[in-house]
Protein backbone atom coordinates (compact mmCIF):
# COMPACT_ATOMS: atom_id res chain seq x y z
CA UNK A 1 0.00 0.00 0.00
CA UNK A 2 1.18 3.43 -0.70
CA UNK A 3 -0.28 6.80 0.14
CA UNK A 4 -1.56 9.17 -2.51
CA UNK A 5 -2.64 12.28 -2.76
CA UNK A 6 -6.09 12.60 -4.69
CA UNK A 7 -7.38 16.05 -6.30
CA UNK A 8 -10.53 16.12 -8.26
CA UNK A 9 -12.34 19.15 -10.39
CA UNK A 10 -16.03 18.33 -9.95
CA UNK A 11 -19.07 20.00 -12.18
CA UNK A 12 -20.19 22.60 -9.91
CA UNK A 13 -24.00 21.70 -10.14
CA UNK A 14 -25.79 21.69 -7.30
CA UNK A 15 -26.57 17.61 -5.61
CA UNK A 16 -24.05 16.77 -8.84
CA UNK A 17 -21.29 17.55 -6.67
CA UNK A 18 -22.65 15.06 -3.54
CA UNK A 19 -23.81 12.50 -6.20
CA UNK A 20 -20.25 12.43 -7.83
CA UNK A 21 -18.44 12.39 -4.21
CA UNK A 22 -20.20 9.31 -3.62
CA UNK A 23 -19.33 7.72 -6.95
CA UNK A 24 -15.62 9.11 -6.15
CA UNK A 25 -15.67 6.90 -2.88
CA UNK A 26 -17.42 3.79 -4.56
CA UNK A 27 -14.71 3.53 -7.17
CA UNK A 28 -11.99 3.87 -4.16
CA UNK A 29 -13.61 0.79 -2.41
CA UNK A 30 -13.96 -1.01 -5.90
CA UNK A 31 -9.88 -0.56 -5.76
CA UNK A 32 -9.79 -1.48 -2.18
CA UNK A 33 -8.52 1.61 -1.37
CA UNK A 34 -8.78 3.34 1.93
CA UNK A 35 -9.29 7.16 2.55
CA UNK A 36 -7.90 8.63 5.50
CA UNK A 37 -8.17 12.41 4.54
CA UNK A 38 -10.87 14.19 3.44
CA UNK A 39 -11.09 17.97 2.18
CA UNK A 40 -13.75 20.19 -0.21
CA UNK A 41 -12.03 23.37 -0.69
CA UNK A 42 -15.11 24.42 -2.51
CA UNK A 43 -16.38 26.69 -5.68
CA UNK A 44 -13.72 28.32 -7.59
CA UNK A 45 -13.61 29.77 -11.21
CA UNK A 46 -11.29 28.05 -13.53
CA UNK A 47 -8.66 29.51 -15.05
CA UNK A 48 -10.05 28.50 -19.10
CA UNK A 49 -13.00 26.72 -19.65
CA UNK A 50 -12.99 23.27 -19.24
CA UNK A 51 -15.63 20.86 -21.09
CA UNK A 52 -17.53 24.84 -21.16
CA UNK A 53 -17.90 25.12 -17.73
CA UNK A 54 -16.49 28.43 -15.95
CA UNK A 55 -16.50 27.33 -12.57
CA UNK A 56 -15.61 23.83 -10.83
CA UNK A 57 -15.71 22.47 -7.18
CA UNK A 58 -12.84 21.56 -6.20
CA UNK A 59 -12.19 17.99 -3.39
CA UNK A 60 -9.27 16.76 -1.99
CA UNK A 61 -8.71 13.25 -0.37
CA UNK A 62 -5.49 11.05 0.52
CA UNK A 63 -5.57 7.61 0.63
CA UNK A 64 -3.35 4.15 0.77
CA UNK A 65 -3.87 2.16 -2.56
CA UNK A 66 -2.08 -0.32 -4.09
CA UNK A 67 0.41 0.89 -6.93
CA UNK A 68 -0.88 -1.74 -9.50
CA UNK A 69 -4.41 -0.39 -8.97
CA UNK A 70 -3.99 3.71 -9.30
CA UNK A 71 -4.08 3.32 -12.90
CA UNK A 72 -6.95 1.93 -13.20
CA UNK A 73 -8.41 4.45 -10.49
CA UNK A 74 -7.56 7.29 -12.83
CA UNK A 75 -8.91 5.39 -15.44
CA UNK A 76 -12.38 5.33 -14.19
CA UNK A 77 -11.72 9.38 -13.01
CA UNK A 78 -11.18 10.28 -16.28
CA UNK A 79 -14.08 7.95 -17.71
CA UNK A 80 -16.52 9.95 -15.48
CA UNK A 81 -18.93 12.40 -17.06
CA UNK A 82 -19.07 14.28 -13.88
CA UNK A 83 -15.16 14.78 -12.75
CA UNK A 84 -13.46 17.85 -15.11
CA UNK A 85 -10.07 17.13 -14.24
CA UNK A 86 -7.88 14.80 -11.64
CA UNK A 87 -4.62 14.93 -10.09
CA UNK A 88 -2.81 11.97 -8.41
CA UNK A 89 0.15 12.30 -6.80
CA UNK A 90 2.11 10.38 -4.64
CA UNK A 91 2.26 11.77 -1.24
CA UNK A 92 5.80 13.03 -0.07
CA UNK B 1 36.34 77.52 -45.83
CA UNK B 2 37.16 73.43 -45.50
CA UNK B 3 41.00 73.93 -46.02
CA UNK B 4 40.79 76.78 -42.94
CA UNK B 5 38.89 74.31 -40.81
CA UNK B 6 40.99 71.47 -41.44
CA UNK B 7 44.15 73.55 -40.61
CA UNK B 8 42.32 74.74 -36.93
CA UNK B 9 41.65 71.59 -36.30
CA UNK B 10 45.08 69.85 -37.07
CA UNK B 11 46.50 72.26 -35.03
CA UNK B 12 43.93 71.62 -32.00
CA UNK B 13 44.72 68.23 -32.29
CA UNK B 14 48.98 68.61 -32.10
CA UNK B 15 48.08 70.46 -29.15
CA UNK B 16 45.33 68.96 -26.91
CA UNK B 17 46.27 65.26 -26.49
CA UNK B 18 49.80 66.86 -25.21
CA UNK B 19 48.21 68.87 -22.42
CA UNK B 20 45.76 65.58 -21.27
CA UNK B 21 48.14 63.64 -20.96
CA UNK B 22 50.29 65.83 -18.76
CA UNK B 23 47.28 66.04 -16.31
CA UNK B 24 46.70 62.42 -16.15
CA UNK B 25 50.05 61.50 -15.46
CA UNK B 26 50.18 64.52 -12.71
CA UNK B 27 47.06 63.05 -11.08
CA UNK B 28 48.52 59.09 -10.90
CA UNK B 29 51.86 61.22 -9.33
CA UNK B 30 49.59 62.51 -6.80
CA UNK B 31 47.43 59.54 -5.71
CA UNK B 32 50.20 57.67 -5.43
CA UNK B 33 51.90 59.64 -2.96
CA UNK B 34 48.78 59.63 -0.86
CA UNK B 35 48.46 55.87 -1.40
CA UNK B 36 44.76 56.73 -2.31
CA UNK B 37 45.15 54.76 -6.06
CA UNK B 38 41.95 53.62 -6.75
CA UNK B 39 40.31 54.78 -3.65
CA UNK B 40 37.79 57.73 -3.10
CA UNK B 41 38.14 60.46 -1.08
CA UNK B 42 37.53 58.90 2.85
CA UNK B 43 40.49 56.16 1.81
CA UNK B 44 37.80 53.16 0.73
CA UNK B 45 37.27 51.62 -2.02
CA UNK B 46 34.25 52.64 -3.76
CA UNK B 47 30.71 50.76 -3.21
CA UNK B 48 30.17 48.33 -6.71
CA UNK B 49 26.91 49.35 -7.77
CA UNK B 50 24.55 50.70 -4.90
CA UNK B 51 21.61 50.31 -7.12
CA UNK B 52 21.54 46.66 -7.30
CA UNK B 53 21.23 44.51 -3.80
CA UNK B 54 22.09 40.81 -4.43
CA UNK B 55 19.45 38.53 -4.27
CA UNK B 56 19.04 35.61 -2.12
CA UNK B 57 17.00 32.78 -2.24
CA UNK B 58 13.68 32.69 0.02
CA UNK B 59 13.67 29.02 0.48
CA UNK B 60 17.39 28.46 1.64
CA UNK B 61 16.60 31.27 4.05
CA UNK B 62 13.29 30.26 5.20
CA UNK B 63 12.80 26.83 5.91
CA UNK B 64 9.51 27.04 7.23
CA UNK B 65 8.40 28.68 4.09
CA UNK B 66 10.25 25.94 2.13
CA UNK B 67 8.68 23.23 4.04
CA UNK B 68 5.37 25.07 2.85
CA UNK B 69 6.00 24.40 -0.99
CA UNK B 70 3.48 22.40 -2.09
CA UNK B 71 1.15 22.24 -5.40
CA UNK B 72 -1.83 23.10 -3.14
CA UNK B 73 -0.01 25.91 -2.14
CA UNK B 74 -1.19 28.09 -5.08
CA UNK B 75 -0.97 31.87 -2.76
CA UNK B 76 2.59 31.07 -2.96
CA UNK B 77 3.57 29.36 -6.02
CA UNK B 78 1.27 32.10 -7.98
CA UNK B 79 4.20 34.81 -6.40
CA UNK B 80 6.28 32.95 -8.72
CA UNK B 81 4.39 33.42 -12.10
CA UNK B 82 3.91 36.38 -14.45
CA UNK B 83 0.90 37.62 -14.57
CA UNK B 84 0.62 36.21 -17.65
CA UNK B 85 1.16 32.87 -16.43
CA UNK B 86 4.85 32.37 -17.17
CA UNK B 87 7.22 30.66 -14.71
CA UNK B 88 9.60 33.59 -13.71
CA UNK B 89 13.02 33.16 -14.42
CA UNK B 90 15.70 32.50 -11.44
CA UNK B 91 17.57 35.27 -12.32
CA UNK B 92 14.77 37.36 -11.34
CA UNK B 93 13.32 35.96 -8.66
CA UNK B 94 16.88 35.08 -6.97
CA UNK B 95 15.76 31.33 -6.15
CA UNK B 96 18.58 28.72 -5.88
CA UNK B 97 19.09 26.34 -8.70
CA UNK B 98 17.89 23.39 -6.43
CA UNK B 99 14.53 25.19 -5.07
CA UNK B 100 13.68 26.84 -8.35
CA UNK B 101 13.64 23.09 -9.82
CA UNK B 102 11.47 22.05 -7.07
CA UNK B 103 9.50 24.68 -7.52
CA UNK B 104 8.68 24.47 -11.63
CA UNK B 105 8.03 20.90 -9.99
CA UNK B 106 5.41 22.21 -8.14
CA UNK B 107 4.03 24.61 -10.04
CA UNK B 108 3.60 21.90 -13.10
CA UNK B 109 1.84 19.61 -11.19
CA UNK B 110 -0.58 22.46 -9.66
CA UNK B 111 -1.36 23.50 -13.54
CA UNK B 112 -2.39 20.25 -13.91
CA UNK B 113 -4.59 20.07 -11.30
CA UNK B 114 -6.35 23.22 -12.73
CA UNK B 115 -5.01 25.31 -9.53
CA UNK B 116 -2.92 27.64 -11.82
CA UNK B 117 -2.81 28.53 -15.32
CA UNK B 118 -1.35 27.42 -17.99
CA UNK B 119 -1.54 30.50 -20.05
CA UNK B 120 -3.75 33.90 -19.59
CA UNK B 121 -5.02 35.88 -22.67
Amino acid sequence: MRAYEITNILINEGSLVEETKKQIKEILSKFSAEITAEEDWGQKTLWHKIRGYETGFFTFLKCKAKPETIKEIEREFHLNQNILRSLIVKEK
Amino acid sequence: MSELELENKDSNLETEPAVQSEKVFSKEEDEDEKGLRGKDGDSKFPKKNPKYKKKVCKFTTDKQLAASLNYKNVELLSRFITNRGKILPRRITGTSAKWQRILVREIKKARAAGLLPYKVQ
